[in-house]
């Protein structure tokens, strides 16, 4: 790299140790080290996707649901609009809510259904590999779904009880992106167990 | 962003920044090509700045760091300059962790003030990088920084954990030693 060795900050370079710098010539390792380089880079995940083991997916869906109780009585506390809304919220239905993954539908704008049918093909997916896990495994994941679903079903009713509230409606898509993300980590973490 | 365009070819740059967007969706191939492009220039930083013999392991470790980063690559400079910057990174962290796993709790001035100025046999050529690789660490990383590398003494105090005068300090007792190594030739 060509630089100006008299720079205002710093002492005039010595003649002879600035020829020897200019001597210097960039130099390669003396064998090729792409071969070791290769073999150690991470393969690359899908965007959106996190690798996580089943342990930590666990916790993130419990995190989810812990912050989420907290924000839907904040946006319970703040919501002021009507009670009447054209957001149709089924609860799990006693079929369902007694399957390992109950499925809550929520009537949304086009985005939000799109969001909800990938929600509903992941649990698809994680509920026919439920039956490969050991049953401590299966149990925890039963229960981290079931919690995740809650949350999506409070934040559904705060849409329903206060339709003109941004904020509850913001909450809703950002807690069904979360459900979603959390599901396809644990799809994921499935289909290589 | 500029564009350098050799007569009748395809923008240097512009290349680059698609072979950066490549490799970051995962082309090992678009990535190798970025490591031939740069090898040399980063295996000589580290050579310098850590030692002929760490070099080829930290090179290595630079472009691994480099593969998983490339994500927060924002173009904002030239992959060059980021991967230049990276890779110092790479040389003072081990510095680092070899000093704690080592127990060192001062930076080396004091080898650098009593080391015996060991010079080459009469007729051999001027070798500056074999007495920089003479020099104690600290003096030999602020040497490259500042009087090859063109850095700036607050930005070398920035990264070392220094202040600018010790950065002075330690510049110009590296100078002294080599031009007394090179006076032996």
């Amino acid at each position: 790299m060509a630089i100006d060795h008299d720079t205002p900050e710093g002492t005039p370079l010595d003649p002879l140790l600035a020829e020897a710098i200019s001597g210097l010539r960039d130099r390669g390792p003396e064998h090729d080290l792409w071969a070791e380089i290769a073999p150690r880079l991470a393969p690359r995940r899908p965007a959106g996707v996190l690798q996580m083991r089943w342990p930590t997916a666990l916790a993130a869906g419990l995190a989810l649901v812990a912050g989420s109780v907290a924000v839907t009585q904040w946006l319970g506390r703040a919501a002021t609009g009507p009670a009447d809304s054209p957001v149709a919220v089924q609860t799990p239905t006693a079929a369902s809510a007694s399957s390992a993954l109950p499925v809550v539908t929520v009537a949304m704008d086009e985005a939000g259904s799109a969001l909800q049918a990938a929600i509903t093909e992941l649990s698809t997916t994680i509920e026919a590999a439920l039956p490969q896990l050991d049953p401590a495994t299966r149990d925890e994941l039963s229960r981290a779904m079931a919690a995740l679903d809650r949350a999506v079903n409070e934040a559904a009713e705060r849409v329903r009880e206060a339709p003109d509230d941004l904020r509850a409606a913001q909450y809703l898509t950002t807690t069904l992106r979360r459900q979603h993300d959390v599901l396809r980590t644990i799809a994921v973490a499935a289909s290589r167990s | 962003m500029t564009l350098v365009t050799p007569l009748g070819g395809t923008p240097v740059v512009d290349l680059e920044a698609r072979l950066v967007q490549a490799a970051s969706r995962g082309d090992e191939r678009a990535f190798e090509r970025l490591y031939r492009q740069h090898v040399a220039r980063i295996h000589s930083l580290v050579r310098r700045m850590a030692s002929p013999e760490a070099a080829d392991e930290l090179t290595q470790d630079v472009f691994i760091r480099a593969w998983d980063k490339l994500g927060t690559f924002r173009g904002e400079s030239a992959f060059g300059t980021w991967l230049y910057r990276l890779a110092v990174n790479v040389v003072l962290s081990a510095r680092r962790k070899s000093r704690v796993e080592r127990g060192w709790l001062l930076d080396d001035d004091a080898p650098l003030e009593t080391q015996a100025v060991r010079t080459a046999p009469a007729g051999a050529r001027l070798d500056l990088e074999s007495a920089m690789a003479r020099l104690p660490e600290g003096a030999r990383q602020v040497f490259v920084l500042h009087d090859i590398e063109g850095w700036t003494h607050e930005e070398i105090a920035d990264h070392l954990g220094l202040v600018p005068g010790t950065s002075k300090s330690q510049l110009s007792r590296a100078r002294a030693t080599l031009r007394r190594y090179l006076d032996g030739y």
